[in-house]
């Protein structure tokens, strides 16, 4: 029929067009489709327009909130380099301290000024050469501008560059001060927190530098021997062996087993010495500590009686759990760079008894950072619940408009609420004198400096940690690690600070440490 | 100041896209007519006027011979753009114009991006180099010129159907050339280098390849003709896995498999490829060290951002840096990554100017493959019903690839952003695709015009001579009204109207379609303004 009608077309003097006819049939076209393929062609075509619509929304919305998500955390990371963009043509934010002193702003030309010069230098860092502290952490917020669109405009008038966000800290410039002074001219690291919110008030490492010299300080500071470190943040960076503040792990697992061992645990440290087959270990200086329970070994830091402990009475599958929940061989949950504790326990799965005596007492391959021991204590001061210590409490944009605030979050629950208040109990004793009436003779904690305070009551637990071959006191630091309650809120209340020293070959922790912790504390309480 | 105004400018630029696109939608179902060429010069508007405010907002910043230059450029692709629409308008009437308005907006924002990352240094020290922007505008150039050329050797075109094997065996042939040529460097071999003119072959043996596909599978589709196809189809997907090019492979594969279960109606195809292709993917992840490693850098670029994830993890600092709105052309750093202006345009894009933009361009991007799919549907002749569609499927599969990839949606595959990229091998094959298709499309409508007048003559007798041959008037005068709509036009086609007859079922016809009835175009062709020379 096909073929006819072209005929007749052409017949009545219409030129088909070559393509037409090739087409229409009469080369044997296949090309007529049965009406029933067509339908289906047209839903297999409307599956695939389906197909790739779905497809590509999934991707559109899958890379938008990707990159909405990880926006600081990726402009944030090393290899990224925008932070230099930004900086053309925004001036850097300021960083204050929680009562709004400025604790680093910037000039029109994003030179970079820190009032308290050294004061604050580790935690706040600087924000060239690479960046540290607060400065690098916090780049994302102090580089970029919130301001509104008509104080832009106002900028681009007058020809300033946009200001950026401002970094409210939780730091206290009074208690920053105070710990700065106390510290003096030692080598070592204070951290000051709030344990019942997580917040830093205070954080010094010595030996330090002036920020507002970086620049020309850096080679030097670079050359340095090992030792001096001067960049490196002890209170966090830093890596100690715990010694007897690590009695305070013991006791925890101690008690969490049986927390009846308060009450009827007794050893008598006869000559100052445990034995365990053919190894020994000794109390400091050989001290006798006759016959004691607890509390008494605790305020003693009788290292006998905690080496019989972890050798004798702890389950060290248990014991290996707990490390791990206190954080010990993994990241700390602080947000800027933080080493990772050791504990060789948890690294030698078939320790020797020699070794497990050295773990007792916070000796041999165990390690930690002057952060994670503040952060056991605080663990023990808010009974039991840790809260992650964090520096910022809120962004405002250059106006004063508050874009972000930041609350105290919750970590975890490092230990029950009872063992916290044992060992609550525990560290309360290293820092009085009381009297034994087994043998009527008085019971001096280690830290009993702090007997007879009146503006606040402490609680600790003081260290000595010993390096290297020598009993001598250059190869040993001193450590206290503690927290204290105002007066107001009586011995029982809930602690206003925690607070950690640590002193680099500062020897015996109750001739060095505590004298420090014990300044801070009575300047910051007004206990004279 | 300065920042100023690159900051206003990305606003203008997301929200000219955005019309753009919109208008694009809105011209989906619209048949030819007043409306729809008010469309298409609105968009045209819309097009220069994102030329001139992205290419001013990078001269801005430019001092001395730098702005010149791109003043210069700028220029030279506005009138690159208004020549090649009128041209394209005159010498191809019954072309689907919106398409071609799509074609051009995505060579646009190609121009404006790679002319930015033609930019070098910071802010204080600004330095263009021109290089690029030009080469690119000049095999744009040469791609439309073929876009111009291809629909006058329509009348070949048909016969292409029977050389589906010459096809097959001239593809596979150079791709084991460039295999066997090739050093065996690392990595992907998928070159040839001529006189210092490098250009990539799987990007033009994809036509070829479509064509034997569409071809071979247009006829009566019968198991040994299928097995055939599928070992030539097998023979290209293996060579180009060999050649370490697996992005060209995917896409070959999926080609395949679309048009397949397009020729055969079969559900199960795309099930059995499915599962086929995780087979497969499973296998080469086994067997292939490189497949191994691009999938560690899918799950974690930033564990080996020193080596191998490199790329990806600086395409995701620059995606998420520019925020919704973007940084502003110049204001981001996308030349960190290496190779942005071919492989990772996407993340450049997105930095600049912006998530939405971005996301924008991927529904513009889409919607050119509904218009190319809606002409496919429209065909009854199967060989331009399936090339169409195989162009279609390889066109967006290929933007899913390269897209995908830069943003760690899916593993990188290393494929170009079809005429976004920079490359000339990709730009002048798509081109050359887009213009096969505008081709069967004005094929299919002169063939529409030519079987209704046919008919009509037969019908309405000597009064059709009458009303056809007066220009502007009548049902067909003066391409405003449509046809169905014409008064005393409802015509009652008969049963099986043959062959390339307009159809009266369907969801695209009679209004739908958007050459629906008879365009303005073919109008025209009934006033004596001949195609053929006819009359």
């Amino acid at each position: 029929m096909w073929k006819k009608r072209m005929q007749s077309a052409e017949e009545g003097g219409i030129r088909i067009p070559d393509s037409a006819k090739k087409h229409s049939g009469a080369d044997g076209g296949n090309e007529v489709i049965v009406e029933s393929v067509r339908k289906k062609a047209r839903h297999q075509i409307v599956f695939t327009a389906v197909l790739f619509i779905v497809l590509f929304s999934v991707m559109s919305a899958y890379f938008c909130s990707y990159a909405i998500k990880n926006r600081r955390e990726l402009f944030d990371n090393d290899y990224n380099k925008r932070d230099a963009l930004l900086e053309e043509h925004n001036k850097r934010g300021r960083i204050l301290s929680a009562d709004g002193e400025e604790l680093a702003y910037s000039d029109e030309d994003n030179n970079r000024f820190y009032p308290y010069s050294e004061e604050f230098c580790h935690v706040v860092g600087y924000s060239i050469l690479g960046g540290s502290g607060l400065e690098e952490y916090m780049k994302y917020e102090l580089l970029h501008s919130d301001i509104p669109f008509e104080s832009k405009l106002e900028c681009d008038k007058s020809e300033r560059k946009y200001p950026g966000n401002d970094v409210t800290t939780t730091l206290n410039v009074r208690m920053q001060e105070i710990v700065y002074s106390a510290l003096g001219d030692s080598r070592g690291a204070v951290i000051v927190t709030e344990p019942s919110t997580g917040k830093i008030l205070a954080m010094v490492s010595k030996p330090d530098y002036d920020p507002n010299e970086i620049a020309i300080l850096w080679e030097g500071l670079r050359k340095q021997e090992d030792g001096d470190a001067v960049l490196v943040n002890r209170v966090t960076q830093g890596l100690y062996p715990p010694g007897s503040t690590f009695k305070i792990v013991d006791s925890i697992e101690f008690l969490q087993e049986d927390p009846s061992r308060f009450t009827t645990f007794s050893f008598n440290c006869e000559d100052g010495i445990y034995e365990n087959g053919d190894d020994s270990i000794h109390c400091f200086d050989y001290e006798h500590h006759h016959e004691q329970n607890l509390e008494q070994a605790f305020a003693h830091s009788c290292n006998s009686a905690f080496a019989k402990i972890v050798s004798e009475d702890l389950d060290l599958t248990r014991f290996r759990k707990t490390l791990k929940r206190l954080m010990f061989n993994e990241e700390l949950p602080y947000d800027l760079p933080s080493s990772v504790s050791r504990s060789q326990l948890l690294e030698d799965d078939n320790i020797s008894a020699h070794n497990l005596m050295q773990v007792a007492i916070g000796q041999g391959k165990t390690e930690v950072s002057p952060l994670h021991m503040n952060m056991i204590t605080m663990a023990v001061a808010n009974r039991g619940t840790l809260m992650r210590p964090y520096l910022v409490d809120n962004v405002c944009n250059a106006e004063g408009k508050l874009l972000r605030q930041y609350e105290g979050t919750e970590v975890a629950d490092l230990m029950d609420e009872e063992t916290a208040d044992y060992v609550r109990r525990l560290m309360r004793g290293v820092t009085r004198v009381t009297y034994n009436a087994d043998n009527g003779s008085d019971v001096w904690g280690t830290a009993s400096e702090f007997n007879g305070t009146t503006a606040y009551t402490a609680f600790g637990k003081t260290g000595t940690a010993e390096f290297g071959e020598d009993e001598d006191e250059e190869n040993s630091h001193a450590w206290f690690t503690g927290f204290a309650v105002g007066a107001d809120k009586g011995e029982e209340g809930e602690p206003d600070l925690c607070i950690t020293v640590l002193i680099e070959n500062g020897g015996v922790g109750s001739d060095r440490a505590v004298p420090i912790a014990k300044i801070i504390l009575d300047n910051w309480y007004g206990e004279y | 100041m300065n920042a100023y105004a690159v900051s206003l400018s990305k606003y203008v630029n997301t929200g000219i896209l955005a019309l753009f696109t919109l208008l694009a939608y809105l011209g989906l179902p619209m048949h030819q007519g007043r409306l729809r060429r008010a469309v298409e010069i609105i968009q045209r508007l819309l097009l220069v006027a994102f030329l001139v405010n992205a290419n001013m907002t990078i001269a801005w910043l430019a001092k001395g011979a730098a702005a010149r230059t791109l003043f210069l450029l700028c220029a030279m692709e506005i009138l690159f753009m208004i020549s090649f629409m009128v041209l394209y308008r005159i010498v191809h009437e019954m072309a689907d114009m919106m398409f071609f308005n799509n074609i051009c907006m995505l060579l646009s924002i190609g121009f404006v991006i790679i002319s930015r990352i033609a930019y070098y240094g910071s802010m204080n020290s600004l330095e263009y180099r021109p290089g690029e922007p030009i080469k690119q505008f000049v095999m744009a150039s040469f791609g439309m010129m073929f876009m111009l050329a291809i629909p006058f050797f329509r009348r070949f075109f048909d016969a292409m159907r029977h050389l589906g094997f010459i096809f097959g065996a001239v593809g596979i042939a150079a791709l084991a050339g460039v295999l066997l040529l090739s050093a065996a460097t690392n990595g992907a071999q998928i070159t040839y280098t001529i006189a210092g003119f490098t250009f990539q072959p799987s990007e033009f043996v994809k036509i070829l390849y479509i064509m034997m596909l569409a071809g071979m599978m247009s006829g009566e589709v019968s198991a040994p003709k299928t097995g055939f196809v599928t070992i030539l189809a097998i023979a290209h997907v293996g060579i180009l896995v060999l050649s370490r090019d697996l992005g060209s492979a995917l896409i070959f594969f999926t080609v395949y498999l679309m048009m397949m279960f397009l020729a055969t109606g079969k559900w199960k195809i795309i099930t059995g490829g499915a599962a086929l292709g995780i087979i497969g993917a499973l296998a080469g992840y086994l067997l292939f060290d490189h497949v191994r490693v691009r999938v560690q850098i899918w799950q974690d670029p930033f564990s080996v951002i020193d080596g191998s994830g490199f790329q990806i993890a600086h395409s995701l600092f620059a995606i998420s840096y520019g925020g919704l709105w973007g940084a502003g052309l110049t204001q981001g750093a996308p030349t960190k990554i290496p190779f942005v202006e071919s492989d990772f345009i996407f993340a450049a894009i997105t930095e600049e100017m912006g998530m939405i933009f971005a996301v924008v361009l991927l529904f513009l991007c889409i919607n050119t493959f509904l218009r190319i799919l809606i002409l496919s549907a429209g065909y009854s002749n199967r060989f331009f019903q399936l090339f169409t569609y195989g162009a279609a499927v390889c066109y967006i599969f290929q933007t899913f690839l390269t897209v995908g990839g830069e943003t760690k949606f899916i593993p990188l595959t290393g494929v170009t952003l079809p005429l976004v990229s920079y490359g000339g091998s990709s730009v002048l094959s798509t081109l050359i695709m887009f213009g096969l298709i505008e081709m069967i499309f004005i094929l299919h409508d002169e063939r529409t015009a030519w079987f209704k007048e046919r008919y009509d003559q037969e019908h309405f007798g000597a009064g059709a001579d009458g009303y056809a041959g007066v220009p502007g008037s009548g049902i067909y005068g003066g391409g405003s009204d449509n046809y169905a709509g014409a008064p005393g036009s409802t015509v009652e086609l008969p049963e099986n109207f043959p062959v390339n007859g307009v159809s009266e079922e369907g969801i695209f016809d009679s209004g739908d379609y958007p050459s629906g009835g008879i365009s303005p175009g073919s109008g025209a062709f009934y006033q004596g303004q001949d195609l053929d020379g006819r009359r």
